[in-house]
């Protein structure tokens, strides 16, 4: 049932020169961010998160989530001129983005990466707006108990599906767990964990963390990258020509004909993008690679991989169709399903609405806000989108030298900005030092931050389950079939996922003994 | 017929096995430190030790650390040696520390100043060789996040001294 006051406060909200005029600069950022190599949505929400702070609730939003929305189509940019995504979600574009471009139809391709990642935000985000009312009433019947299952639900799914080194994706959700315990206890507010360090006590922040893992390191991994680059004496291919032909009058856009006629690709793009999207910790890079697949062996007439806008419509579609489900876990059960979601439950928090099925009850206008600019980031990524393309493929060429310092300029006044606080800046410096490491041994930072966010609330509602049932342990884990329910659901996984690793090794040593016998 | 030379192996210090047992040692030291400390014992009031989950961050960490010594990708190279080079670390630290000090210097000699001079060395050293290049890309780059911050109400500091 909608309520009309709400909506109406909503729309009140959202339809300001303000947030209007923040949801397009979050796109033009977002579809910048994209373009450019080395940084990624996450990356891109994490600077702009300290400044979102300090604005209203509305225009909070539609910086943020027009940057997200930016950010992921704009991957599509470098990835179909210079075959370098631009973030690691489009990579499948690559394959028949750049065949394309190379035979003379970067325009081509280029509009249908963008028209096949709005179409699919679009019905994407209308799911969303079925289906999470929906859950959040489902959810408000969950009790202590129910949420600590279903937190370890998020967290088992983490550890079985992200990640192609299980152990380092482990590792990773156990860093996350120790860094969320630093500070002070949450029930008794007692100080632990900080290494004797007083300005620990409030704990890590969710910013400085952010800013240092993905901003700060990606950054220092491109400085590392371009100093071994200048000692190795490579320099990057120039690609302006080919840019400028891509744009020029003779080459042919795309016609309403070859955008329907890839309708069935970007209908498996969607499905899935929508369904990975739902699922905490997998994400757009998942949704991309699995719907390019599946759409590969579903129209092998069509010989995706050889330079067909099917092979862009689907890789576009599955990244794009993740962004507004990623919300449906933060804000039916609180619990963000990705690293975005969690910035994005971070700046809600911030600003004084913390992300539950609750929050249909007692914010709806901050519902419904955000599903207007949910919606309405689309139209204004498509207008930045088709008439900025070829500005955003030149960004592609920023000299290296230029951006990494730029970058980090941001990183650092931006964290200082979020509350004033030196302590801020060594907190974000070091996890930046921490996350190049974490890069340099290719271990996942999203089980980290999952994990970080997640583990605390788990905390928290066990003991408070605990006290509820007096320390019965039994009592407070499974006294609800809700809860023996989701305990069972976590117990199936876990076999699962094991019986599905097993069954890779056994076929790796098959594998490796066939090969012995041959 | 002569059979095809396979992958070279890669060499103990630079497996993953390697990382697993370094990791390891080190969260051992740190579950000792957590285990002995005086918090970590304290009983809160719903009887939970005031260390028991920190603890429990400790064992998840060392139940990875071991699966790295023995499963299937043990013997694989623990990371990106081939486009980040080892010898990359000391800029990596250096970097940070110079950012550090840029903090600290803003509090004294303001954004603009301090962000210009910081900007130019770092363009210098990342390989621009033209001074008006740097001088340019420099004030730009000042201006462009003077003006943001500006734009949303945040205060960037002016400077100690000059005050």
């Amino acid at each position: 049932m909608i309520d009309m006051v709400a909506l109406e406060q909503a729309l009140s909200m959202v339809f300001t020169f303000e947030t209007l005029f923040w949801m397009v600069v979050g796109v033009t950022i977002g579809v910048g961010v994209g373009a450019i190599p080395g940084l990624s949505a996450t990356s891109g929400v994490a600077l702009v998160l300290p400044l979102s702070f300090t604005m209203p609730l509305a225009p909070a939003l539609g910086l943020i989530i027009g940057l997200y929305k930016g950010a992921i189509y704009g991957g599509a940019i470098s990835a179909i001129t210079f075959a370098t995504p631009g973030t690691p979600d489009s990579a499948p574009t690559v394959y028949d983005g750049y065949k394309m471009m190379k035979q003379g139809k970067g325009r081509k391709a280029m509009l249908m990466a963008l028209y096949a990642s709005v179409t699919a935000d679009v019905v994407s985000d209308i799911l969303v707006i079925i289906i999470a009312p929906l859950i959040a009433i489902v959810a408000l019947a969950f009790g202590p108990s129910e949420r600590v299952w279903l937190m370890m639900l998020a967290i088992v799914l983490i550890g079985s599906l992200s990640g192609s080194h299980f152990a380092k994706g482990l590792l990773s959700a156990g860093i996350g767990l120790f860094i969320g315990t630093i500070g002070s206890d949450p029930i008794s507010n007692v100080e632990r964990n900080t290494f004797g360090v007083w300005w620990l006590y409030g704990g890590i922040g969710l910013v400085p963390l952010i800013i240092g893992l993905f901003a700060m390191a990606a950054m220092l991994e491109e400085w590392a990258k371009h100093i071994a680059s200048k000692s190795n004496g490579k320099t990057a291919p120039d690609d302006s020509e080919a840019i400028k032909g891509m744009f020029g009058k003779k080459q042919e856009g795309l016609t309403f004909r070859e955008f329907i006629s890839c309708r069935k690709e970007m209908g498996i793009g969607i499905a899935i993008g929508s369904f990975v999207g739902m699922l905490p910790g997998l994400g757009a890079l998942v949704a991309s690679f699995l719907s390019y697949s599946v759409a590969k062996r579903y129209s092998p007439e069509k010989n995706i991989g050889s330079g067909r806008l099917e092979g862009i419509a689907a890789a576009e579609a599955g990244n794009n169709a993740t962004v507004g489900p990623t919300l449906i876990p933060l804000l039916a059960f609180g619990i963000p399903g990705s690293t975005t979601a969690a910035l994005i439950g971070g700046a809600l928090i911030m600003q004084g609405a913390t992300p539950s099925a609750r929050m249909f009850q007692v914010f709806p206008e901050i519902i419904y806000a955000l599903f207007i600019i949910l919606l309405l980031a689309n139209f204004v990524n498509l207008g930045i989108g088709r008439m900025f393309a070829f500005l955003y493929a030149r960004l592609g060429q920023l000299p290296r030298p230029i951006l990494i310092p730029t970058v980090m300029l941001m990183c650092v006044t931006g964290t200082y900005a979020y509350q004033q606080s030196m302590y801020d800046v060594i907190v974000m410096l070091f996890f930046g030092v921490f996350g190049f490491g974490m890069r340099f041994f290719r271990i996942p930072e999203a089980p980290l931050i999952i994990t970080f966010v997640v583990v605390p609330l788990a905390e928290a509602d066990l003991r408070r389950a605990l006290l509820i049932n007096r320390g019965d342990w039994f009592n407070a884990l499974l006294g609800t079939w809700l809860a023996v329910a989701l305990f069972s659901l976590v117990v199936l996984l876990v076999l699962v996922s094991i019986k599905a690793r097993v069954s890779e090794r056994v076929a790796r040593l098959t594998k490796g003994e066939d090969e012995q016998g041959k | 017929m002569s059979k095809a030379p396979g992958p070279t192996p890669t060499p103990w210090h630079l497996s993953n096995q390697f990382l697993g047992l370094v990791l390891l040692s080190a969260l051992i030291a740190l579950f000792v430190s957590i285990y002995t400390s005086d918090w970590a014992s304290e009983i809160q009031m719903d009887r939970f030790q005031l260390g028991f989950f920190p603890l429990v961050g400790v064992v998840w960490m060392m139940i990875a650390a071991l699966m790295l010594v023995v499963d299937h990708a043990r013997k694989k190279e623990f990371g990106e040696i081939e486009e980040i080079r080892p010898g990359s670390w000391p800029w990596i630290i250096g970097l940070s520390v110079a950012w550090y000090a840029y903090a600290q210097l803003v509090l004294y000699l303001g954004f603009i100043l301090t962000t210009f001079l910081f900007i130019s060395i770092l363009l210098r050293i990342g390989g621009v060789q033209s001074w008006k290049t740097i001088a340019g890309a420099g004030a730009l780059c000042v201006v462009v996040v003077f003006l943001l911050f500006f734009a949303i109400g945040v205060d960037l500091p002016t400077g100690r001294v000059w005050s």
